[in-house]
């Protein structure tokens, strides 16, 4: 067997190896491909890091003699290797999410959006897809947490301040409206931005104490603690996403998890087609996150005008609305009295909307606008015009640009309401026909696409 | 009890940590100096152990970039803890760098390695062997 010395730098160059292969990955991707500002930044921070990680490693084991010191390095090896596989993960769904494969009209007016909270004027996202039909992101308190924690050992470049990472499913870079989940998926980078994971967890696990004594055993509390933690979380991140982007949010949600499967024939809850989605479990109950952003809606003065909506989605968010915490149900096979864990929930849901109106402070709320171009849109919309500049006849004519919250929900209301309304004027269209509909409801999907970037150019903001 | 998904992640970040304390202590033992990076990792895991014995609140005191704050986290340390058969491995590690006597502190700082080693291996161990994603819906 070789000595000591010679298995370290052995270990050594083999992570050396596979650091570069993930390096080269990122250093010569493809040169025809055009990526956002904020994956090219993604993948310099990567290269960066595996070259600290490659010069850190190359004098393996150094001036180390003892035998102590050389299993110690071989220990680091182990972890450091350990750090590049987890960051293995991002790279090819990164690499493989340029312009052309994104939807980078919605993307960048959802980041627009976004930065218009002052506290996050500077943020970015790299966008990737994913080969699950969900939205997600990668957590970015972990990833940041894990990439510096290789840096600091390799004294490396900490993680880019203000990037965060979303996955979508590829198959729908050009879907508007299943897109408009995006926002969700920004709010837990801003619940990790703004440490409320910690905030949770030390209220939660007060709340359990307070509900099941401290002689519940620690690990049992830790895990529930996580639970109610996560539930938190997602349910922060659906009330935030409908204060960025209004019904839209609300809306996708019902259509991409078919909620409305819930109502009977005369649009009202059946216990027995509800129940499932009135259960908590790993989430929060699916009828129990309508009814949080309802009341969102309620609070940012969009609900007057969306129960005007004719649409089953919407009967659905009504429903929800008018829920009791009692109607909602968590089924554990333990000892632990499952009311008592959802009291110790219920009682930390005040704070995730006190949490939500302290990091949007300075949003402008996007109800006001909609209401003001929401008739033009749907006008337009109607008769196939894409609706960037919209004639308004008060005294004078004037155009006006919709903004980006306008046009998500004119559009979203339009796709659900009046659909039929355009079929009308298409030639031997048949609104009754399920692949006549479906062309059409992508029509105005591209129409407002295109809307969205025009305004977007016509604004001449900056390009990300 | 709830399925929660176990998140792989976790482990690992706890090992990126724990191998930084080791540095840290092996730095200590070289120049004599304490970091406050250190000191608040000793007092982190110190303040986790006590919970795990007494039942007591545990996330309402742990500092901000504490490495003990998910239940695989939670769980590597008593497994490690367990393990180690030492009633008193808190009091053990609250006491490192107290005594004046410096054979003594470096024979307290040495243990306080083999401690964080066993707690690196185990964190690794878990992370390598445990399915689970970075990813979060």
């Amino acid at each position: 067997m070789a000595a000591l010395s010679e298995q370290v730098r052995h270990d050594a160059a083999s992570l050396y190896q596979f650091v570069c292969s993930i390096v080269d990955l990122c250093e010569s991707r493809n040169p025809a491909a055009a990526y956002l500002s904020s994956s090219e930044r993604f993948f310099d921070y990567l290269v960066e890091l595996g070259s600290a990680t490659k010069e850190y490693v190359q004098n393996f084991p150094g001036g180390r003699t003892r035998p102590a010191e050389y299993l110690d390095l071989r220990d680091e090896v182990a972890v450091l290797r350990a750090g590049w596989q987890f960051l293995h993960a991002f790279v090819r769904p990164a690499l493989e999410s340029d312009t052309l494969h994104l939807p980078s009209a919605l993307v960048q007016g959802l980041i627009r959006r976004f930065r218009e909270i002052p506290r996050y004027s500077k943020t970015d996202f790299v966008i990737f897809h994913t080969d699950e039909f969900n939205y997600l992101t990668v957590r970015s308190s972990p990833l940041k947490k894990n990439a510096d924690g290789i840096a600091s050992l390799v004294h490396g470049p900490n993680f880019p301040e203000q990037l965060g990472l979303i996955g979508i499913p590829y198959s729908q870079s050009s879907s508007l409206f299943m897109n408009c989940l995006i926002p969700h998926e920004m709010g837990h980078y801003v619940f990790a931005d703004a440490a409320l994971g910690k905030k949770f967890r030390a209220e939660v696990e007060q709340q359990l104490v307070n509900s099941l004594g401290s002689q519940f055993p620690l690990l049992d509390r830790v895990r529930y603690t996580e639970v109610l933690a996560k539930w938190s979380e997602e349910l922060f991140c659906d009330v935030f996403a409908v204060r960025l982007a209004g019904f839209s949010y609300s809306l996708a949600f019902v259509e991409l998890f078919d909620f409305s499967k819930a109502l009977d024939e005369d649009g009202k809850l059946s216990t027995h087609r509800s129940q499932s989605f009135a259960r908590f479990d790993e989430y929060p109950a699916d009828l129990f996150r309508v009814k949080q952003q309802a009341a969102v809606l309620v609070k940012d003065r969009w609900w007057p005008e969306l129960v005007k909506v004719d649409s089953h989605y919407v009967k659905l968010l009504q429903a929800a609305e008018q829920m009791q915490n009692t109607d909602f149900e968590f089924p554990i096979a333990h000892q632990v009295d499952p009311a008592k864990i959802l009291a110790a929930f219920f009682a930390v849901v005040p704070q995730v909307f006190s949490e939500l109106d302290a990091v949007t402070v300075g949003l402008a709320p996007g109800f006001d606008a909609w209401r003001r171009t929401s008739t033009n849109v749907e006008t337009y919309l109607e008769h196939g015009v894409v609706p960037s500049s919209l004639l308004e006849k008060k005294g004078e004519l004037n155009f006006v640009r919709p903004d980006l919250v306008g046009l998500l929900n004119s559009s979203y209301k339009f796709y659900v309401e009046s659909l039929d309304r355009l079929i009308a004027h298409i030639k031997d269209a048949e609104a009754s026909d399920v692949s006549t509909r479906s062309t059409w409801a992508g029509k105005v999907q591209t129409w407002t696409t295109k809307a969205i970037e025009d305004v977007s150019l016509l604004q001449g903001k900056e390009t990300i | 009890m709830v399925s929660a998904s176990t998140d792989r992640t976790n482990y690992l970040s706890l090992a990126l940590d724990t191998r930084k304390t080791i540095k840290a202590l092996g730095q200590w033992l070289q120049t004599g100096a304490e970091s406050p990076e250190v000191r608040q990792a000793l007092e982190d895991t110190v303040e986790s152990l006590r919970a795990l014995s007494s039942g007591g609140s545990l996330f309402a005191r742990l500092h901000a970039d504490s490495s003990y704050e998910s239940y695989e986290q939670i769980r590597t340390l008593q497994e490690v803890q367990l393990t180690m058969k030492d009633e008193h491995l808190a009091d053990r590690l609250s006491a490192v760098g107290a005594s004046p006597d410096p054979v003594e502190r470096n024979r307290n700082i040495e243990w306080a390695i083999t401690f964080f080693a066993a707690l690196e291996n185990q964190a690794l161990q878990r992370y390598n062997r445990s399915a689970g994603s970075a990813f979060g819906h």
